[in-house]
């Protein structure tokens, strides 16, 4: 008798393992990375006046990459950016974008960006499509990111490249500022991340 | 669209639209309390067409803290034509004001609080204050709107929307200086409309209405942009010294001596911290001409 429930207790022991393995396997594929500040760029350039493209870049920002190799459908993105960390190379500009003319940032600190799907395009070459939130509006953005490589930094921790450039119609986040006054709606934003295998 | 032509129709439409419901309202001057009704949608129509230039119309709920002043001059029509009630009832203006405006207060400053700018307590005692000293300012300066009459009080207005304009300007937010900016505007059409109709009264509600506004572009300024709180105690002490007029020792003042005093006084407090923030501008050397 007990040698029967030690039996049927191994099957069910058995059972629950083949049930978890796939489950464990699959996390095992999937790898996350920390956007790494540092070695990571937000930059972005909109037309003034019409005549010439003005640059500017966010120094403040972080984010989490999930990458399933095997199979991209699992992988994901969450993108954070400090709206406050704006950097036109000129101060009292800057302040300006800082207000409610434009990012509003005592409001909205921060910019967002969050994917829904990834889908494998080529061998390098993906698209992601997920909600940007800019000053409270969230809209949904579809764009193409290229995977730039792979590596080690001096402290011998895996690290993963990737870059995305995409362009966004401002009015579209309330930031219509200025629209008549000669700074454009579009603007082309560049994403090139390194992040670490955390 | 070239930057000069908006600005200019920013200012110039919601003027002219004011000067209009002002002009139609001294042809039926007989019925001075239709004319009473009209002035208080001059400044809230004045300032709805300058907001919807500078910012287009915004969503309802807005997402954008500050563009609740649009729905708030909505409101503040109505808010207006109460100003204008018979004394018996003016009470009701007082306390529904003193409502509303707590209302749009919170409504337009929490968001900083959510968005941990302010600490819960700090925002909290902010608002109140703001809420308070906005409310005084307008209870005591809207009976002058009944009692002056001509191209002065409308001028003492405009310079205030005028030099609060510039203020907000060099500190930071070009939309909520065009928005003040509109506002002396329509204050503006009122000097030159007082100026020929030497019996051209602005009424309570208009003037309740256009300090309401201005105040809580000046809060906002605070809140939103960069207006230091110095600058922003120095435009409510500007916007009480129009009513030094109702003190015993200055009603027995020359008019013209009245005016010049309140003008001197507006052009002390909101000139100064003008001057201050326009050389604080210069001295960067910034080539930024926003």
């Amino acid at each position: 008798m007990r040698q029967v429930r030690k039996n049927r207790w191994l099957a069910y022991c058995g059972g629950l393992a083949l049930l978890i393995a796939p489950i464990a396997s699959a996390n095992a594929q999937r790898v996350t990375y920390r956007v790494d500040p540092v070695h990571s760029f937000v930059i972005f350039r909109v037309k003034h006046m019409n005549t010439a493209y003005a640059y500017g870049r966010f120094n403040s920002f972080s984010g989490t990459i999930v990458v399933d190799e095997k199979n991209p459908a699992n992988s994901s993105v969450e993108f954070e950016i400090d709206a406050n960390s704006i950097d036109t190379g000129n101060s009292q500009r800057d302040d300006h974008l800082r207000s409610p003319d434009f990012f509003n940032v005592r409001q909205y600190p921060k910019i967002r960006f969050k994917s829904t799907s990834i889908r494998r395009i080529n061998a390098n070459t993906f698209e992601v499509r997920g909600d940007l939130t800019i000053r409270g509006t969230t809209r949904p953005l579809t764009v193409r990111v290229t995977y730039v490589g792979k590596g080690r930094n001096p402290r011998g921790q895996e690290i993963i490249g990737f870059e995305t450039t995409f362009t966004i119609k401002r009015s579209q986040f309330g930031v219509s500022y200025g629209l008549n006054g000669g700074l454009a709606d579009e603007v082309r934003v560049t994403i090139a991340v390194e992040a670490i295998r955390q | 669209m070239s930057v000069v032509l908006q600005a200019a129709l920013t200012a110039g439409v919601p003027a002219l639209f004011a000067g209009l419901i002002w002009l139609l309202g001294g042809y039926i001057a007989p019925l001075t309390r239709f004319r009473g009704l009209l002035s208080p949608v001059a400044v809230g129509g004045g300032y709805l067409l300058a907001h919807d230039f500078v910012h287009g119309r915004p969503p309802f709920p807005p997402t954008d803290a500050t563009h609740w002043l649009f729905y708030f001059a909505l409101t503040g029509i109505v808010l207006g034509w109460l100003a204008e009630l018979p004394a018996d009832y003016r009470w009701l203006w007082g306390a529904v004001t003193l409502l509303v405006l707590s209302w749009t207060m919170v409504l337009g400053f929490k968001p900083l609080i959510q968005s941990g700018y302010w600490m819960p307590v700090n925002g909290t005692q902010i608002i109140v204050i703001l809420t308070v000293a906005t409310w005084l300012l307008v209870v005591l300066v809207a009976p002058n709107g009944e009692q002056e009459q001509g191209a002065g009080l409308p001028f003492l207005l405009a310079a205030l929307g005028g030099l609060s304009a510039g203020l907000i300007f060099y500190n930071k937010s070009a939309s909520l200086g065009q928005l003040a900016g509109s506002l002396g505007a329509i204050m503006g059409i009122g000097v030159l409309i007082g100026w020929w109709r030497r019996t051209f009264r602005l009424g309570r509600g208009a003037v309740s209405l256009a300090l309401i506004l201005m105040a809580l572009l000046w809060a906002m300024a605070y809140g939103y942009a960069e207006l230091p709180a110095h600058s922003l105690a120095l435009l409510y002490l500007a916007g009480f010294s129009l009513a030094l007029t109702r003190l015993k020792p200055f009603m027995r003042l020359h008019p013209m001596a009245r005016f010049l005093l309140r003008f001197a006084l507006l052009l002390a407090l909101v000139g100064i911290p003008l001057w201050l923030s326009f050389q604080a501008y210069m001295a960067t050397q910034s080539e930024y001409p926003y």
